[in-house]
């Protein structure tokens, strides 16, 4: 069992299926009158995000408090950051609060490795670098096979910059693992040819012939402030050969459309995709929410506990 | 009589040749070398197989952080880290704070700090004022003032700035050092460009970073006919220019780091800061390639880059950490025990590489064993293994990247113009610790 969610490589499928199964079971508390079941009762979560989000951080927010935990958020800026503390002594002195648990998002890659190596407290990955974003993969995951049952076999259909994206990662690493078959779509400076060796994946740079056979297609945000901008030459460009559009699925009305958030509408989707019958993008946010419940339980709930004694006693 | 008798020892020499001799060493550091001897005459008799005596070893490559960095090494933490890795003379790089751009500052580095230094130090002068890449800096009377070659290490000189030296040098025969790196295609990448970075997303150097700025190099090498030597190269992608320059006979020469023979970025913790070093640890056909080209003599001298910084420094995290990473002490241990003892080089190689070749191209004396001269060699053991610990360290940086690796061939004592500069404590017991 694994003591922190860094990323989706090291995760043991039986594991996950795990975290899917109390998922939906979290699912249902969503939807209740009184949204609380105090499993984590008495526990520390801190956010701890070095890089601006609201919507990750919101999930995990009010996926702790509903399992009855204290969520402290802290924002640091890492220009602060520069003046002077070390992100060793800053989580020093977070550990030194006794947080049961930190979520933690950061610009470079492996930080929340390092970390776990200045803190007793369990670390989830909120967003590495470029690296991985395994909370976002584990939703992802779990919408599919919300929708499809079993992954053996599908095409998944990773859309965009995926050179800079920690969300393609942590889902190319995860799909794979439940026998999904995985292919990347973007230009050529965005979706590096050597990936499809290096990570058995299919490389398209045609975005039709990568959507002709795809059973969902998983929409990658052009982060306009970061790397991408200097790999392409516009965004008028990208829009017209990648931006999903309804005209570019014609020949594929059935494909199942998934964003992680936010949207640029008009560049790399278009409004009739993203609100269209088969765009599963607001449901990814509440299974998100179910899911990061789950990732808590399953760190730091404790196992003796019947998760459903809970469900039962708190329903009222 | 304080006097040592070094008995029928087998001792290396800077014509490649090599033999078993007896010689003396007296307490001025004298070496006499003896047809016989009755053995009661000495205070001690130094014997066996296993020792070897070598010749001192230059190394063309080294940040002495000399002056304005001392918290990250001075020059007697420096020269006792050379002397304990063989090394009896070294080039000290021109990057320090202030930079090196001026004769004033190379004379107080080889009179003023020369004088608490162990082994011979040889400036190299900033190219550029400042090392800014602007304007050239006062390279004449730099090298009157001793400056052995000129280099903007730590950065790549500026085209326009190396055309203008490379034709400038001319006027006194002088040598440019360039640090092959074009930074905009570095872009602040921190690990070498492939797989790995590849799969963690990580800011990355790709090899062409090298290779365009050798070949940039080599063209303005060509064209003006002057000496050029390339620093710390990485990549066998470079390689190729460099042996049509030799083919050609352009004077460019160039130089690796022990360490990029040794490490690449599949069999090292690339997290560790410890292996944060630029240029960056590349593949592993880069590492054999690159020791062919050694054994070739496409690529001609081995050097340590030593380049120390604090522990506070290396502690931050992977992406924060500066570059470098100390290399005095190892240098000697680590290719006798990777090359030397699996038989993919000889000691004769060594010799070529860190004594004659640095010698040739620099024009710089050779230090070695000598009748009737001030003793100059370090002596070693075959089969002695040392646990690599900071302990060992002289060097103010001590998180070598061979840490916790066991390596043979550590020098046991290092003399330097008749001087013990350095002794293991297990070694010659009579002779009190320095």
């Amino acid at each position: 069992m694994i003591s922190h969610l860094l990323s989706t490589k090291n995760l043991d499928l039986n594991e996950v299926l795990e975290i899917f199964d109390n998922a939906r079971r979290f699912l249902e508390v969503l939807d209740r009158p009184t949204k609380k079941i105090p499993i984590l009762k008495g526990k520390l979560i801190l956010t701890v995000f070095f890089e601006p989000s609201t919507r990750t951080r919101t999930s995990f927010e009010i996926a702790g408090k509903t399992l009855g935990a204290d969520v402290v958020n802290l924002s640091i800026s890492q220009s602060s950051t520069k003046k002077g503390e070390t992100i060793k002594d800053t989580c020093l002195t977070l550990n030194a609060m006794k947080p049961d648990c930190i979520v933690i998002r950061h610009s470079v890659s492996k930080i929340p490795d390092y970390i776990t190596n200045f803190t007793s407290a369990k670390i989830i990955n909120a967003g590495d670098g470029s690296n991985e974003h395994p909370s976002q993969a584990l939703l992802d995951a779990f919408t599919l096979i919300q929708h499809f049952g079993d992954l053996s076999g599908k095409k998944i259909l990773i859309l965009g910059d995926v050179l800079n994206s920690r969300v393609a990662r942590s889902n190319i690493w995860l799909l794979k693992k439940f026998g999904a078959k995985v292919s990347l779509c973007g230009p050529s400076t965005l979706v590096r040819e050597e990936f499809e060796n290096e990570w058995d994946v299919n490389v398209y740079w045609d975005l039709d012939k990568a959507i002709s056979d795809a059973n969902a297609i998983i929409v990658l945000r052009i982060q306009l402030e970061r790397a991408a901008s200097a790999w392409i030459p516009n965004t008028r460009e990208y829009s017209i050969f990648y931006g999903l559009n309804s005209k570019r699925l014609v020949n594929n009305s059935s494909v199942l459309i998934m964003h992680p958030g936010p949207m640029n509408r008009g560049l790399e989707i278009s409004s009739e995709v993203a609100d269209g019958d088969n765009a599963l993008i607001r449901k990814q946010v509440t299974n998100g929410l179910a899911i990061r419940m789950s990732i808590f339980y399953h760190l730091l709930g404790h196992k003796a506990d019947n998760i459903v004694e809970h469900l039962d006693k708190n329903n009222e | 009589m304080d006097k040592i008798l070094y008995k029928n020892i087998l001792a290396y020499f800077s014509d490649l040749s090599s033999k078993r001799i007896s010689f003396c060493l007296d307490s001025l550091g004298n070496v006499n070398f003896l047809d016989s001897f009755d053995i009661s005459d000495y205070k001690e008799v130094i014997e066996g197989e296993d020792f070897v005596v070598m010749p001192l070893l230059t190394d063309v490559h080294t940040h002495m952080r000399v002056p304005g960095q001392e918290e990250k090494e001075d020059i007697v933490s420096g020269s006792r880290a050379a002397a304990r890795g063989g090394i009896g003379q070294a080039f000290t790089m021109p990057n320090t704070k202030p930079v090196v751009d001026n004769a004033y500052l190379v004379d107080y580095l080889v009179n003023s700090v020369n004088k608490n230094s162990s082994m011979k130090i040889y400036p190299v002068g900033a190219v550029s004022r400042n090392q800014l890449g602007e304007e050239l800096s006062p390279l004449l009377e730099m090298k009157q003032s001793g400056a052995i070659a000129f280099s903007d290490d730590g950065r790549p000189i500026t085209t326009n700035i190396l055309r203008k030296a490379l034709i400038y040098t001319k006027t006194f025969d002088g040598i440019i050092i360039d640090h092959p790196e074009d930074a905009v295609l570095s872009d602040g990448g921190l690990i070498h460009e492939g797989r790995l970075s590849r799969t963690y997303g990580i800011k990355s150097i790709p090899y062409t970073s090298e290779e365009v700025c050798v070949a940039r190099d080599v063209a303005l090498a060509r064209e003006t006919k002057s000496k050029l030597h390339l620093a710390h190269l990485s990549t066998r992608h470079s390689l190729k220019y460099i042996e049509i320059a030799k083919e050609d006979g352009l004077n460019v020469t160039s130089e690796v780091t022990v360490n990029h023979l040794i490490f690449n970025c599949e069999n090292i913790s690339i997290f560790d800061t410890k292996f944060k070093v630029n240029p960056p640890f590349r593949e592993e056909e880069d590492m054999y390639e690159l020791f062919n080209a050694l054994k070739n003599g496409i690529v001609d001298i081995i050097c340590t880059d030593h380049a120390p910084h604090t522990l506070e420094e290396k502690e931050l995290d992977y992406s924060q950490s500066p570059f470098g990473t100390p290399g005095l002490e190892t240098v000697f241990a680590a290719l006798y025990t990777y090359f030397v003892m699996n038989n993919k080089c000889c000691l004769e190689d060594i010799i070529k590489w860190m004594v004659v070749n640095p010698s040739k191209i620099f024009s710089i004396p050779i230090l070695e064993l000598q009748n009737n001269s001030k003793a100059n060699f370090f002596i070693f053991k075959k089969n002695e293994e040392f646990l690599v610990e900071p302990g060992m360290f002289f060097s103010k940086c001590k998180l070598s990247p061979f840490l916790d690796k066991k390596l043979f061939g550590f020098p046991l004592a290092t003399f330097y113009n008749g001087k013990m500069i350095y002794k293991d404590e297990n070694f010659m017991k009579t002779v009190k610790e320095m």
